[in-house]
This record gives structure tokens, sequence and C-alpha cells, in this order.
């Protein structure tokens, strides 16, 4: 807990918001939710998906309209019609997707719509460029080169120059919607410094993660939303992580308790799945590993390091350059196209659920069936009948909550979404699963059921091949993980070495003694 | 890592004028190739004729290109050439404030077309692709209307004025420059630029950022419809009159050389000399058939054939990219 | 979130808007458009009363309707085909010339599958392997196969000798029912059929919503491409065989009126121009929406100019009551 929050208590504050309410068609997506933020305070917002945190803010950044209760710059009853007037009021966001122009600059970005003029119409490109300079300095991130075009830079990168555009107008409050899920540890680290000066500075900020421990760390108020409601907040110095996710789960947090325990023990069949030496130009190299049914294996290190690509790679989504040899179920495969991949035996759950793992605006059904399209064909056309127990038997198996499975996906709830994507590779029984940043954006309780279905299917003899950028899930769920570091494989811990303090050690040591 | 980033961006640098410098390249090699048939070409009045067959496209592939940076598209861009001719080849008269008002009345008339497209596509809310083909209609109608056949007339001195040439530098060309001088360089020099083009890269950035974007859009339709007006001027002094039917080549030949150009269909991304030097290419090869004793006939054909190879060019670029991924993002 | 609901009881409390999901609602727009212009037209002319008059729309509809099949498709993958006006023109001349100089029927018939397949795949080898923006793509196909057509027919003079099948396709009369309509009829249901229970048609439906989703389950999105555009193609060329038939000569520049009317017709069809929503059913409406609307401006005594800027209007007018984007 920050220290300044006591003094800051007894000042006025900056924003407050009493009664919000939204609702989305017939759905309430926010109720009567109040915030108070204060100058030089930091007040995280903790609750599941689809809690109503991404609604709150934007309902305080102006892009929704809120349909009851009053938002209040001190003390001064606002409306925002759109993002910008929010703005001009002194708030600032930085969203969850980022909400750069890729083929603009740097400078550009994070100037835009304030960028310095001269004569009130001409764009001062000098003044531009020394701006933008000095806010990236302030952030720590005077290495990115203003000229450059945002589609060039990393994804950590991109989220820096997000929050250096919303610090460029000064703002009285900072929003900053899980600005740390795409960031390394350094960067957290690095983040969380800024955050600290900014705070000194008086800014009021709201800070949004899923990771209680950055929260306990930087957070000096907390408020837990669950189904659009408040329920509960905590003053300065009393967070309690136990009392915080009971809160935040309701009922559910029992299950996912009891669901997050040690690994399955890996058993002593013959590999299913062999890969040696590996390479591929700018990304890995060398890399060789061997794979049982039944087994989790984790490609865990830092993000960058060449370890998504490797599944990538094995999923056959480069088309050339790959090197080595790989053999699925005894047989060679040299993947060059997804679908060869798949046909091998091969499933892939992405990161990102919204352009790689889902149609969002397919129907549910229509979704989980895309993989077994032909196996559901009577006489050429595809049969309801079937399609609808298949569908049926695996929404019920893995607790898919929507209302029928004729709705469009993007109308369920994020962790429903993954849960689909999920089933629509079970339903092709497939030999390897790869998991690829599956719980990204997914809250603890969604988290705790999409482990239960990972151990499933490894106890079902399937094997699975599992990658995050959290490092604390290792531990949970894999039974052997390789440390990936500058694209080879830097050292493999089995059994009970697998702990996050032995991951960070093999991603670090040669980093450090490089450092040094 | 770093190394590799680097030489991306260099590589991204290139990308962006790879459609200008190609055209441009093409253009020497076209014109090198005319001239040694065709000595005469390098003379200034060979050159002020190669300038007026292509300024007209080049003109309405500007303005197309300032509405597919928003990644919009203009499919009246040929109606509004036919309107403006129509309506100054009618109503040019001859003296010198006539002519003076009814250029004055072109150019505000591209300008209210031009935001009648806006009007529907942005505050409307209707798809550039069939908003501005309904548009089309109603502004080809309307030509028909004021002049059902071919007609009408300019005054000679303002042809001259326009077609005419001063020692080796045509006053096609001059048009061409004041246009963009007076017209694209202060948009992009202050903030409708910038807006234009980030509205097009990321719709939903620029509304969270709180860009006026439908502000921005109306413009971007209303700078194309002026671009379509100084075109249709520059015709109707080429051919000292007017024409219900000269504008429709004009909407596909406008988003053809944009995108040999180098003009992103998917917005946010173009140049304004790349339009520019696609429409000279595109226009020279046609008017270069005759010379090369190719039949009319054929050139359709070579049109066609041209391309579908540059563009198949760019298109190997993307089938060098290694990751699927990479290769949908196009 | 919510949870299953019976949908017995949700259907008495609903009002029917309500309880169809938003593509059948597009559809049902669709046909609600289709009946006012219906009405509209008879409220200007009285012989649209008369079947005499309805069967040539119809037989008009069925031009716009089977082109408009294969332009659903590739506006559902989110391109579009505008290949199709010389396609239509390269078929038409193509197949009368040689069906007449072989003096064989099967010949026509052996044309248009032939153009159909090679135009089709050109466009896909563009728009897919060389990931050219089908707009443009299409755009310069379509003058190559001008350029073709010039050359075939500068070498070769059109024919009046239009083959029997040709004319029977499209003016035939069997049953006191237009040919051309039964055709349309039948390849419409056809084009439904795939769309809803092929495999092809949830491959086609999932490559609009996502492309890379699509890679990454499997979807062969190349072999879907080739088959769209293969499908269009052949549709454009086989109009262009019944549109010879229908007036008895192949000539140049007959398909020319048949770029933007299809398309005109999928959009009022409810198919979104972005891709992955829609479907043929809307279509249909959408093709004798078109035809309808421009069958009353003929009837109206007015100019050229007025008859296209009526048309333009009545189109926009449409597009603004009912096909607003989403904001």
């Amino acid at each position: 807990m920050g220290e300044g929050g006591a003094e800051a208590a007894a000042k006025r504050p900056v924003l407050a918001a009493s009664g919000l309410g939204k609702r989305f068609g017939g759905v309430v997506a926010l109720q009567g939710v109040d915030l108070a933020l204060y100058p030089g305070e930091v007040h995280a917002l903790l609750g599941a998906n689809g809690a109503g945190k991404s609604t709150l803010v934007k309902l305080l950044a102006g892009i929704e309209q809120p349909d009851g209760g009053e938002i209040r710059i001190r003390g001064e009853p606002v409306r925002f019609a759109t993002p910008h007037a929010a703005l001009v009021a002194g708030i600032a966001t930085v969203h969850q997707e980022l909400s750069l122009f890729p083929s603009l600059g740097v400078a550009a970005n994070i100037l835009i719509t304030q960028e310095p003029r001269r004569g009130r119409v001409w764009i001062d490109g000098r003044a531009l460029r020394r701006r933008a300079r000095a806010l990236l300095e302030g952030l720590g991130a005077g290495d990115i080169d203003p000229e450059v075009p945002v589609s060039e830079l990393s994804l950590a990168q991109s989220q820096l120059v997000e929050i250096a555009k919303a610090l460029s107008s000064q703002p009285g409050v900072l929003i900053l919607d899980e600005p740390t899920s795409a960031l390394s540890v350094a960067e957290v680290e690095r983040l969380m410094a800024v955050i600290e000066r900014l705070r000194t500075q008086g800014t009021a900020i709201v800070f949004i993660s899923h990771r209680l421990g950055e929260i306990e760390r930087i957070a000096d108020r907390v408020s837990i939303l669950r189904s659009g409601e408040k329920v509960g907040d905590f003053a300065p110095g009393d967070f309690s992580r136990e009392r915080a996710l009971a809160l935040m789960l309701g009922e559910s947090w029992q299950e996912g308790a009891r669901a997050e325990r040690a690994a399955p023990a890996a058993t002593a069949a013959a590999p299913v799945l062999a890969v040696q030496g590996l390479t591929l130009a700018r990304h890995f190299a060398e890399v060789s590993f061997k794979l049982r049914p039944g087994e989790v294996l984790g490609l865990g290190g830092l993000e960058g390091q060449g370890h998504k690509e490797v599944l990538l790679a094995l999923f056959g989504v480069f088309r050339r350059g790959l090197d080595g040899q790989i053999e699925l179920g005894g047989a060679r495969l040299r993947p060059r196209r997804p679908r060869q991949a798949i046909r091998a035996g091969m499933a892939f759950i992405p990161d990102d659920r919204k352009s790689l793992g889902g149609f969002l605006g397919l129907s549910v059904s229509e979704n989980i069936a895309i993989t077994v399209l032909e196996g559901l064909c009577r006489f050429f056309l595809l049969s309801g009948a079937r399609e609808a127990s298949l569908v049926g038997g695996l929404v019920r198996r893995l607790g898919i909550v929507a209302a029928s499975s004729r709705v469009a996906l993007g109308s369920l709830s994020g962790g429903n979404q993954q849960k689909v994507v999920v089933a629509k590779w079970l339903a092709r029984r497939a030999a390897v699963y790869v998991f690829c940043d599956p719980t990204r954006g997914v809250d603890a309780g969604a988290r705790a059921g999409l482990f239960g279905i990972i151990r499933e299917l490894a106890a079902a003899g399937s094997a699975v091949l599992f990658y995050s950028t959290d490092i604390s899930e290792f531990p949970l769920l894999c039974s052997r993980v390789l440390v990936f570091r500058e694209g080879r494989i830097s050292g493999a811990l089995e059994g009970k070495e697998v702990s996050e303090q032995n991951i960070l050690d093999l991603s670090f040591r040669e980093a450090t003694r490089e450092a040094a | 890592m770093k190394p590799p980033e680097a030489k991306e961006r260099r590589r991204g640098g290139v990308e962006k004028h790879a459609g200008p410098l190609s055209c441009a390249v093409g253009l020497v090699v076209l014109i090198g190739l005319y001239a040694i048939r065709q000595p005469l070409i390098l003379s200034p009045f060979g050159l002020a004729s190669l300038a007026n067959v292509s300024v007209a496209l080049a003109l309405a592939a500007v303005g197309q290109t300032l509405v597919l940076l928003t990644a919009g598209l203009d499919l009246s861009i040929g109606a509004e050439i036919t309107l403006i001719n129509c309506f100054a080849a009618t109503t040019m008269g001859s003296s010198a404030l006539s002519v003076a008002s009814v250029v004055v009345a072109s150019l505000v008339i591209g300008l209210a077309l031009g935001a009648f497209n806006g009007l529907v596509v942005a505050y409307g809310r209707i798809e550039p692709l069939i908003g501005t083909f309904c548009t089309s209609f109603i502004f080809a109608g309307s030509a028909l209307i004021i002049l059902p056949r071919p007609g009408g007339s300019v005054p000679d001195g303002f042809a001259a004025a326009l077609t005419g040439n001063w020692g080796p530098l045509p006053f096609s060309l001059v048009l061409l420059a004041a246009a963009v001088l007076l017209v694209w360089v202060p948009v992009f020099g202050s903030r409708l630029g910038r807006y234009i083009t980030a509205i097009g890269d990321d719709p939903e950035s620029a509304r969270i950022s709180g860009l006026p974007v439908r502000r921005v859009a109306l413009a971007s339709y209303m700078l194309a419809g002026l671009f379509s007006a100084i075109a249709a001027l520059f015709l109707a002094a080429e051919t000292t009159s007017g024409d219900p039917s000269i504008g429709g080549i004009y909407t596909l030949n406008s988003l053809a050389a944009a995108v040999l150009g180098g003009v992103s269909l998917m917005g946010g991304r173009g140049t304004v000399m790349g339009p520019i030097l696609g429409s000279f290419v595109l226009s020279i090869i046609l008017n270069a058939l005759g010379v090369f004793n190719v039949s009319a006939f054929w050139q359709d054909f070579i049109e066609g054939l041209i391309l579908m190879l540059v563009l198949g060019l760019g298109g190997f670029r993307v089938l060098r990219a290694a990751s699927w991924l990479a290769v949908l993002r196009q | 979130m919510s949870r299953a609901i019976d949908p017995a009881v949700r259907a008495t409390r609903m009002p029917l808007a309500a309880r169809l999901s938003p593509d059948q609602r597009r559809v049902l727009l669709s046909y609600l458009i289709l009946l006012a212009v219906y009405a509209g037209c008879v409220a200007v002319n009285r012989e649209f009363l008369s079947w005499g008059t309805m069967r040539l729309q119809l037989v008009q509809a069925t031009f716009i309707g089977i082109i408009a099949i294969g332009q659903t498709c590739a506006v559902l993958i989110g391109q579009i085909d505008l290949s199709v006006p010389w396609t239509i023109t390269l078929s038409a001349i193509l197949g009368t010339n040689l069906a007449a100089l072989y003096g064989q029927q099967w010949v026509a018939f052996a044309v248009v599958g032939a153009i159909g397949l090679a135009v089709g795949l050109v466009n896909a080898f563009g728009v897919f392997a060389l990931r050219v923006h089908s707009l443009i793509w299409t755009l310069a196909v379509n003058l190559l196969l001008q350029g073709i057509t010039l050359l075939y027919s500068n070498a070769a003079a059109p024919t009046t000798h239009v083959p029997p099948i040709a004319r029977f396709l499209a003016l035939g009369n069997p049953a006191g029912l237009p040919m051309a309509f039964l055709v349309w009829v039948f390849c419409s249901a056809l084009a439904i059929l795939a769309l809803s229970l092929l495999p092809f048609g949830r491959q086609v439906y999932a490559i609009g919503n996502r492309p890379a989703a699509a890679l990454l389950s499997g979807v062969r999105l190349g072999r879907i491409h080739a088959i769209v555009f293969v499908v269009s193609a052949l549709g454009a060329a086989f109009v262009g065989l019944l549109l010879s038939g229908y007036s008895s000569q192949a000539y140049l520049g007959m398909g020319n009126e048949y770029l933007l009317p299809p398309i005109a017709a999928v959009v009022i069809g409810g198919t979104r121009l972005s891709g992955g929503e829609g479907g043929y059913v809307g279509s249909i409406a959408g093709a004798l929406v078109v035809v309808l609307l421009q069958a009353m401006l003929v009837t109206l005594a007015v100019s050229e100019g007025a008859r296209e800027v009526i048309f333009g209007t009545i189109l926009l007018a449409l597009c603004f009551l009912f096909l607003r984007r989403a904001r």
C-alpha cells in the first residue's frame, strides 16, 4: 500500500461518480456504482471478466453515456457526450485494446488532437517530436524513436506510447485499463515507477489488473465489482487478498480454489510429439523436445523469447524457413499450413479470442462445428441432428453458459467465449493440444475452469503444450517446463523444480551475467 | 532483437515509397521508349500533349486518394466530373467576368457534391461503396438534364490558358502543381491531413482519441469533389465543349491510378505523388499504343494486362511473407 | 450471464421482430422493401398488376438474380466481383459464334463453362494468392476481358445466329411460366442449399467473419475463394448466354448494365459488404426491387436524366431507411 494514501483521503475527490448505471439492450452492465477518486491516489478496480470494469471505464472516458447516476469533477456535475469531452475535462484513458494509429509515427500518435501548431493551423513538426520525446523519456522509454510508425513497435512499446499519449494532456485523472497484461516483468517494474511518480505529482489514477500482486503493491484504495455492482471496497491499508477474491468471485471462488492444485505427473508412454533441431531464422534455433501422452509441457520464459513462435510454427503458421524435424504420432510432419497440422492431430487455442480463436459473429454452434464439418455430413449435407448432439454434448461438458447454441459467440462473456474456442477442438479429439496464452484477459474463475479442462485432457491421454505470459500459471499446471531465452531452450525444469522462482532464474540468469 | 528491427524499419520506409518510386521508374522507361519511336515527343509540344492527356486523371486520382486514405471510396468521381463539365460548358459564356464566375461556381459545386457524398457516408452511415454508387446516378442524371447530348462551348482563351504551354512547361502541369500546392499541401500541413490518415488507419482508435471522425470524412469527400471540379474544368478546356458521358472512365481509372501509386484501399496509407505518377503511367501507356502501330483494339487488353501485372508484382511482396497471419493481415 | 430460457415460453411473450435472429430480421426487411416498392410501382402505373408486365420483370430479375448468386458469395467472404460485365459479353459473343461455327448447341455451354472456370480462377488467384484487393483486381480482369472481347470480335464479326437452346432458356414459356424464371428458381434453390447446408457455406461465413480464425480452424481459404469466384464467373457467363437468347444477338457492351445492379440487389437483400453476414434469400428480393425500380422509371414519361436522378434518389432513400451501419 502506498504511503500518500492517508493524507490524500482528507482532500476532496477530483472525480466523484454516484449511482452510475448502464444497460445494453436488456442486459444490465452496470448498476448503482459509486466511485471517488482522490488526487495522489491509485484506485484499483478488481472484478471478474464481465463484472463491469470495462463499462465503468467507458462511462468515465465518455465512450458510452450512463443511463443513470452522475459524474462530478471537483464538485461540478459533468456529462461527456464524446471521448473528447472527457479528455478536455482532464480524464485520460489507456485502453485495453490499444487506441493507436499503426501507420502514423510515434510522435503523431502521442500528440494526436494536441499537435503543437504555428499560426494556429500548421503542425509544428519539430515541437511535436520534442514534446513526444520528453513524454517518452518521462516514462523511461527514450529509446523509442518518435519518427517510427507505431506498426513497427513491439506490443510492450506500443503500450508505453499509449501511456505517453494519455499523459500528453496532463490529465487530473488517468485510467489504466489492464496496462500490464502485455508487459514483461522488467517493463512492469518501469510502469510501476511511473505510476509512483504520477501519484506524487497529484494525479488520481484508476488501475485495473487481474494480477493481485500488482494491486497489493501499488493501490491505495481498491473497489471490487461483481455482475455490474460494487460489492465492496478497501480503504488505504486494509486490503486483504482473501477477502478481495471472495468478494470478486462470489460462490465460484470455492470451486476455483479447489481446481488449482498441483500438476499431474507425466506418464511413461512413448512420445506423441518429437521435435528435433527446430529452427526458424530470427525467431528460434535448435529447439528439441519430446511430448508424451498425458503430459502438460510448459514453454516458459520472458515475453518475446521465441517460444510462442515455436508453437505457431508447429501449427503450420509459418509458410517457409522452418528447419528441423517434427514427428507427430510416429509420422513426419512438415506443416506449412494450419490445415496440415490439424489433420495430423494438432489443436491450437490462441491468445487472441477476438481475431484468431473464434468467429464472434457466428453462432456458438457454428463456431464449434467448423473443425468437423465433413464429419457432420450425411449425403454431403450438414445434418442438423448430428450437429446439435455434438454441440449440446460439448456445451454441457464444458459448462458453457449461453441462452442457446444459436446465439452469436460475441454475445457471450469472455470466459465462455474461450470455452467455445476450446470446445471446437475437443470436437476433433486431437492428439496434441497447444494452448498459446489462453488465459490472457480471462478472470480467475474462468481460468480455474480452463485449467480444469487442460488437466482433464491430460488425464484422458492427450498431450498438452502450454504457453503463458503469466509465469505463476506453470507450477499449477505443468509437469515439465522448458525455459526459453533468446530463441533457445536455456533449461528444463521437471516435477518439483517447476516453480516461478526457477523459471525466472533460468529466464534471467544469462541476462544478468551479461549486464554485469 | 535490435538488428532485425532496424532492418524492418528501413524496409518499412522503402515500402511507403515503393508505389511512387516504381511508377516514376515506369514513367521514365515509358517516355524513353516513346521517344525512341517518336522523338518529337520530347519537344515542348509533345510534352504538353502528354501532360494534357494525363492531368485530368491525375486530378481525379488525387481526389480519390483523399477519400481512400480515410478508408472510404468515391464511385461518384466520374459523375461529379461529368456534371460540372456539363455545367461549365453550358454556362461559361465568353466575357472574362462570366468565365471567372463560372470557374468559381464550378469549384463551389464540386465542394457541394462532395459534401453531399460526405453527408450520405459519414452522417447517413451508408457504406461508401453503395452510397457513392447511388449519388453517382443522381449526379450523372443531373448532367443529362443540363446537357442531353455533347455540346456547349468554352471560350478559346479559357481553353488556351489551361492546355497551352510556356516553352517546355505545359500549363496543364502548372494547373496540377497549383492544385496540389493550394489544396493538398495545406491540408496535410495542418491537422486535417493527419486526421484523414488517422481515421483510415484505425477508425475505432480515432473515435476513442476524440477525433472529429465524421467531420474529417465529410471534408475528405468535399476535397475529392473539389479535385473533380478542377478536372472537369480542365476537360472542358481540353475538348472546348461539354459531354454528358465524359466522366465515366474516371471513376475506376482514378482507383486504378491510386492503387498503382501505392495507395492502400484499406485506408491510412498513401502519398500524393503516387496517384499522380500512376495516372501519368496509365494515360501514357494508352496514348502510346498508336505510336507503336498497335491497333486501338489492343488498348483495353494491354491496359488490363499491365494493371494485373503491376498489381500482381505488388502481391509477390506479400507472397514473401513467412507467416500466414502476416499474409492475412494485408 | 443469462440462463437458458425455454424457447416456447419466450416465443409467446416477445413480439415477432424480437423473436427473429438479426439475419432473419434483415431478410424480412428486404421483403418488406420489395412489397413497398411493388406498391409504389402499382401506384404509379396499374400495368404492374398485369401478369404480362410482371412476367417481363421476372425475366429481367432472372439475369440480375443469377449474377447476384456469385456476388452474394463474394460479398459474404468480404470480396466483390467487378469482372461481371465483360464476362457476360465475352461468353455471349464467343458462345454464339463458336456454336454457329461448329453447328452444335452444346458448344455454347462448353464456352460458358470454360470462361466461368478461367475467369473465376484468375480472379481467385489475384485476390487470394496475390492478396490484391478484389475491388481493383477484378476490375483489371474486367478490362482484360473487354480487350479480349474486342480483339475477338474484330477478328470474327459477331453472328446473329443464336443457339435455339439459349432462346428457349431466355424466352421459352412452358406451362405458362417464363422459362428464365424457372431457371432462376432452380439456381436459387441450389444457392440457398449450398450456403445453408453444405460445409462450403459454413466456411464461406467463417472466412467473411474472421479470415485468420478460419485459417487456424483448418478452413481451406484458397479452395473456398476459388469456388466463390468460379461460381460468380459461371453465373455471369451463363447470363451472357441467356441474354444472347433474350435479344437474339450478342453484341459489344451487352453486359455493361449488369455491373452494379446485382451488387445493389445483394446490399438491399441484407448482405453486409464487410462480409460474414447475410445470404441469398434476401438477394432474391433485392434483385426484384432493383428490376421493379428500373421498370417503374421507364414507364414514367420523363427524360433519361431525370430517370437516373429518381433511381439514385430512391436507392439512396432505401439505403438510408434500412441499411445504415451501426455506429
